[in-house]
């Protein structure tokens, strides 16, 4: 029995809390809208309180029975018009709301919360309303009614029982009358009846005597209210009235009650502990029923509104009822019970729409662990019809009929599958909804004024992400009302709208979920960013020197940053952003923010739509498989053990991979889970060693080789391991470096083998693993084996990489280090012309390289052209051009004929417009490699210089140049630029770049000078004038903007500059800008370049 | 009650059978990495992800033994969950089934299954070898054989009094 009362006590839990969750915008409605709020709205707040009372009442809890009584009194009171909706009518409200909240969470403890400080200031609020306080007063209440008398009052009914007449009489001394019970009439009660005849219920008039006292008549009569509106819905009553106030005016020491229940009189007698000859049935006349039930299937909607407005307080038991008319059931049968209510709560917002209504759309409440289990299994029927899919191959060769079948069941399991997955799904708004009242808190504690709206709560989210989206985005929206907002008086002096306007919104995008919080606040500023964090130590000073403005607003995600320049209740003590960006990525998220200083924040949360259904790497590690969830992977580097040397070194004492302009530090994964690493060597054997051994043997080998010992000196047995069978074969030892953000940081995790891409189904990790940081939850893969789910920042927790300050700053000066040991590399494609020679160009200058078949080539008009891809394209050959011809290897034609035939390539250049392509017979090799650029040894128009690669030359032509001498010239004029007798100063540490760009400049007249860095060029600049500067940005010693800084104030300041870089970017540009370049051209791009210095010019 | 009976090794054990879902013949597991010895790894039963213990190095404080011979042998007595246990018999669960997650036990041999007299459930003898006390709820003697009855939850580790 307990048990059942537990049951029935948690469904009131869960009632309750529906209820609440309805409320609380409707109060905030009614703050916000006062007396002009919709009369439905107030219908339902009262109504939703009321049925809490009601419930409430049914288990004995006096404590939310009374205080939600008190509410409703003056919840009352608001729909009668009789007291106007003022703040403190709502604080009131909203406060007893807050206090009905706790004790519904622990409805056990409720008995022991203290609500009478609420219930005392709504009890002031109604004493004070001027309308008859509710407590004592012997006088008689004012005449109850601003509104029109309820139609369905007193008319005493032909055939009415003789004794009931006298009850309207007053006659205050008639208290051992004889019980009277008066019939209704129910004709009068059309919805009752048809709603009745509906749902298999029967009418009863009870008799309730009622005390002398006025409060224990109320007492009495709200008890026997609640008892009979949890078994069924009051209809009537005998005298009518409106309020306890009437109640307690009704002079009749009798009442009669005219309740709609499905139970039988003597369940109903023993339940309501009423004497039998107090209760009496009444029969529904037929005629009445069936017109009741034309009318309604007629039009039940009309039939609804025509007979609401003239019954009042009934009306509401009648709501409240039929809220509650689903629980009915549930005395006898609880099961049933949920499924009815969900039906009712599913259209809370239905005006009197009726739950007899037939369009009430059916959802039924399903637990959680049923869902996981139907989720389960769908996923388990995926596997086995993967399984299915491949035994499916071999049979339908012998029985033909087999593959569709096959191919139905596979389209029915996804279709399943979907569905299940979608069943998980909730709104968005589950969340959204506490906002509005969080914001109207904390406006008002801070005093400013915040709109806050909603958008998009109808966007579906897996119920897991979900759950933990309700602490980030209350976090974010504390910060938006504390820091982001300005103050009212601050706002209007800026022109803005008093009250802030904060956007919270949900919307797709990319098969994510995007939610963003904007609002029209101060902003953030990235300066101020920066300071705040060099002052608490989270970045140096050099970082926040070259830091740009996206990373400095992303400072705000780190641990210990608060912008508040005083902690606030609300916000300010460090913890927050740090812990937003932690749990949004826990949940696999990212989040973004945008500011303008002055104009406002954008933050954007990308969600997935699910957790249970992530797309993940399967990768290998010493023989065993691990899942690698996709986000947070950023790119997979494959790292063959030939390069391991050149590529992974050792810092500190930790291996890292040089990646690009970054040190990436290494996590071995095989090493951090300590499992067995099991590889065969050239030879068979298995072997097991570590990373750092393997990198350190081959950097040992390396270095050896360099000091001139040759191979084969491995007497230390872990050299010879690594030499030569490894040199001879690079696959067999390759591995990967899957490169990983965790909240900003990046870092890489070696494994030894990518398998493959897979959307995993996501599995708790057993409770037996829960202490290993490196999990973070299991799956089961395509062939049914479990599969671990490595967790990243666990496994950096693990290996204990930490990306604490002092090492960022080591990895930003080893970034300066390594960018000083590779300034001199370019990528270059190395061609071979037919005569010979190699020629190399630099790979950003070729937009594409085609194969062509000599067939191509056509001769019109004298000259070449390749018909290729419907376009014919100029053919150019460099060293026809260039006048190099006899400077090829004397190769013999004649036998190379045909194999030129076969191998033709073109390379059409990167310059805008130009279709022209130059045309060599094959392509030897692209590489990376340092330049060393000869001026001089080889000098020709047209051809920059010459370079030693693998020990043969190289001639690097200037490919603007190659085409302006074959007469090809862009459809547009060429930026018209007279350099002459003015001086410009090149500044690249590439020489390569630098020969180029003075190049360029020279050809229209420049004097041009050169220095290597930013350091050298302001030593030039300090001897002579110049009247162009241009400069790279990426530069060892100093760089663009460092040397940009230092020139600032400076009389060279005056000098116009323009930046160079090989990779171009509008927020690179945007920077240039702001550092006062007056542009940002790609390095090799002449055109821009002039066309930059003709404007320059034209001023 | 109702005991499922096994070997392992010259131990013979049972289990109420009321906490058992399921036996099956050895299959191929994932070991997770970093976890102790006694927990052979993770497999897959009908998309229930069960955490399998070997019972031999749990018991015996024996180095696993890992070979693919030895372990082909080898059955898995499935456990059910807390959840399970509470549908059928509520003081159970609450007594004797703390883990919430599924796991399984590999054991040498199956054994019948015996239904035994709660008041022949004698304490474990002192010179009890081959296991250690606490493992131990109680022995029952059969045909001059000792059948130990395990205490599940300290063998799974969830019964903090007794892990050492």
């Amino acid at each position: 029995m307990a048990e059942e009362d537990d049951e029935l006590l948690g469904m009131f839990v869960q009632e309750a809390t529906e209820h609440l969750e309805t409320i609380e915008p409707d109060l905030l409605t009614l703050e916000e809208r006062g007396d002009n709020t919709d009369p439905e709205i107030i219908n339902r707040l009262f109504r939703s309180v009321h049925s809490i009372k009601g419930s409430a009442g049914f288990f004995g809890l006096s404590s939310i029975t009374k205080l939600s009584h008190t509410m409703e009194n003056l919840l009352g009171k608001v729909r009668d018009k009789s007291m106007s909706v003022s703040p403190a009518v709502t604080d009131s409200l909203l406060s007893g709301l807050d206090k009905l909240q706790t004790m519904i969470h622990d409805v056990s403890a409720s008995e022991s919360v203290d609500a009478s400080e609420q219930i005392a200031t709504i009890q002031a609020i109604l004493e004070g309303s001027g309308v008859a306080p509710a407590a004592k007063p012997a006088a008689a209440p004012p005449p109850p009614p601003p509104k029109a008398e309820p139609a369905p009052a007193p008319e005493p009914v032909a055939e009415e029982e003789p004794e009931a007449a006298a009850a309207p009489a007053p006659a205050p001394a008639e208290t051992k009358k004889p019980v009277t019970i008066k019939t209704f009439d129910l004709q009068k009660y059309p919805e009752a009846i048809s709603d009745a005849v509906t749902h298999g219920r029967r009418f009863f008039s009870i008799a309730l005597d009622l005390p002398a006292g006025k409060d224990e008549r109320v007492d009495l009569f709200n008890t026997t209210k609640s008892l009979m509106e949890s078994v069924g819905s009051i209809i009537a009553t005998d005298p009518p009235f409106q309020s306890n106030k009437e109640l307690e005016g009704v002079s009749a020491t009798s009442l009669s009650i005219l309740l709609s229940t499905v139970l039988e009189d003597d369940l109903l007698l023993s339940l309501l502990q009423v004497a039998p000859d107090h209760i009496q049935k009444q029969s529904i006349p037929s005629g009445a029923a069936q017109a009741a039930m034309t009318r309604k299937s007629a039009a039940p909607a009309t039939a609804v509104a025509v007979s609401r407005p003239q019954d009042d307080d009934d009306d509401d038991d009648d709501n409240g009822q039929r809220q509650k008319a689903p629980h009915t059931p549930r005395l006898r049968k609880p099961r049933y019970a949920p499924t009815a209510k969900r039906g009712a709560a599913a259209k809370p917002g239905a005006p009197a729409s009726k739950s007899s209504s037939p369009t009430v759309e059916e959802t039924l409440r399903v637990s959680v662990s049923l869902l996981d289990e139907l989720i389960n299994n769908a996923g388990e029927l995926v596997l086995a019809r993967n399984q299915l899919s491949r035994a499916a191959v071999e049979v339908q060769a012998k029985f033909p009929h087999f593959g569709p079948l096959v191919q139905n069941l596979d389209s029915i399991t996804s279709r399943i599958q979907e569905r299940v997955m979608q069943a998980r799904m909730q709104p968005v708004s589950v969340v959204f909804n506490k906002f509005p009242r969080i914001v109207r808190d904390l406006a008002h504690k801070l005093g400013k004024k915040i709109d806050l709206e909603l958008r998009g709560g109808d966007v579906d989210l897996d119920k897991s992400v979900i759950e933990h989206l309700s602490d980030p985005l209350t976090h974010m929206i504390r910060n938006v009302a504390d820091h982001a907002i300005e103050m009212p008086q601050d706002r209007l002096a800026n022109n803005k709208p008093e009250a802030g306007q904060v956007e919270l919104a949900a919307y797709h995008e990319n098969g994510m979920v995007n939610i963003s919080l904007a609002d029209d606040g101060g902003g953030i500023d990235a300066e101020r960013v920066k300071a705040k964090a060099l002052e608490r130590g989270l970045i140096t000073e050099r970082q926040a020197d070259t830091m740009s403005e996206e990373d400095a607003l992303d400072l705000i995600f780190a641990p210990g940053f608060s912008m508040a320049k005083k902690i606030s209740d609300v916000s300010g003590r460090g913890v927050g952003m740090d812990v937003v960006r932690t749990n949004i990525e826990k949940l696999g998220g990212t989040v973004q923010i945008h500011s303008k200083v002055g104009k406002g924040t954008t933050i954007i949360l990308k969600l997935p739509l699910t957790l249970a259904i992530i797309p993940a790497m399967i990768v290998s590690a010493g023989n065993q498989r691990f899942a690698i969830p996709e986000i947070g992977l950023v790119e997979i580097v494959r790292v063959a053990e030939s390069d391991r040397a050149q590529q992974i070194e050792i810092v500190g004492n930790a291996p890292v991979l040089r990646l690009r302009n970054m040190l990436l530090p290494l996590v071995d994964l095989t090493d951090v889970l300590n499992i067995p690493r099991v590889r065969s060597d050239g030879n068979g054997h298995e072997r097991r060693e570590r990373l750092s051994d393997r990198r350190s043997n081959a950097k040992k080998t390396q270095e050896m080789t360099l000091n001139g010992y040759s191979n084969g000196n491995g007497n230390g047995n872990g050299e010879r391991r690594d030499q030569p069978s490894d040199r001879r074969d690079p696959h067999s030892l390759v591995a990967y470096v899957m490169v990983l953000n965790v909240g900003g940081n990046e870092f890489g995790m070696v494994v030894d083998e990518v398998l493959d891409s897979e959307e995993i189904v996501v599995k708790p990790l057993p409770a037996f693993f829960k202490d290993n940081p490196c999990f973070s939850a299991t799956t089961i893969l395509g062939d049914g084996s479990v599969s671990l789910i490595i967790d990243y920042a666990g496994l950096m927790e693990q290996a204990q990489i930490n990306f604490s300050n002092v090492e960022r700053a080591t990895r930003m000066d080893l970034d300066e280090e390594r960018r000083a040991a590779l300034r001199e590399r370019q990528n270059i494609i190395l061609l071979e012309t037919g005569t010979g020679l190699i020629m190399g160009i630099v790979h950003s200058m070729v937009r594409r390289v085609e194969k062509i078949s000599p067939k191509l080539l056509d001769t019109i008009g004298g000259l070449p052209y390749v018909r290729y891809d419907g376009k014919t394209f100029r053919a150019i050959y460099p060293d026809h051009v260039l006048g190099l011809e006899g400077m090829g290897l004397s190769r013999n034609h004649s036998e190379s004929e045909e194999e030129e035939d076969l191998n033709l390539c073109m390379v059409v250049p990167n310059i805008p417009d130009i279709q022209a392509g130059l045309i060599f017979s094959r392509i030897l090799d692209t590489r990376e490699t340092n330049i060393d650029l000869d001026c001089r040894a080889i000098q020709a128009p047209g051809l920059f210089g010459s370079a030693q690669i693998d020990d043969r030359v190289v001639l690097f032509p200037d490919v603007n140049a190659v085409f302006e001498m074959a007469g090809i010239r862009p459809p547009w004029l060429p930026p018209q630029v007279e350099g002459s007798g003015f001086r410009a100063l090149v500044v690249d540490d590439t020489p390569f770049l630098r020969v180029l760009t003075s190049n360029y400049l020279s050809s229209v007249g420049f004097e041009v000078d050169q220095a290597e860095d930013g350091q050298a060029a302001i030593g030039m600049l300090n001897r002579g004038d110049y009247d162009l500067l241009v400069t790279d940005l990426n530069m060892p010693v100093m760089d663009g903007f460092e040397l940009a800084n230092e020139l600032n104030g400076t009389p060279h300041a005056e000098i116009p500059m323009i930046a160079t870089t090989s990779s171009i970017s509008s927020e690179l540009e945007d920077r240039c800008t702001r550092a006062g370049f007056v542009s940002c051209v790609p390095a090799i791009d002449k055109n821009r370049l002039l066309k930059v210095v003709s404007t320059l010019r034209a001023r | 009650m109702l005991v499922s009976t096994f070997t392992l090794g010259d131990l013979y054990l049972g289990i109420d059978i009321l906490l058992v879902r399921e036996i099956n013949r050895s299959m191929e597991c994932t070991p997770v990495p970093g976890s102790p010895d006694y927990i052979r790894g993770m497999l897959n039963i009908r998309g229930r992800v069960i955490t399998l213990f070997d019972l031999k190095s749990r018991l015996c404080w024996s180095k696993p033994d890992t070979s693919t011979e030895t372990r082909g042998k080898q059955y898995n007595v499935i456990m059910k969950t807390r959840d399970e246990v509470l549908k059928i018999n509520h003081e159970l669960a609450m007594t004797k089934c703390p883990w919430e997650d599924p796991v399984g036990l590999a054991v040498d041999q199956l054994g019948d299954v015996r239904d035994i007299v709660d008041d022949n459930i004698l304490p474990p003898p002192a010179n009890l070898t081959g296991i250690s006390a606490d493992f131990v709820h109680g022995v029952v003697e059969f045909e001059r054989n000792l059948l130990i009855i395990l205490d599940v939850a300290t063998v799974l580790g969830l019964n903090n009094q007794a892990t050492s």
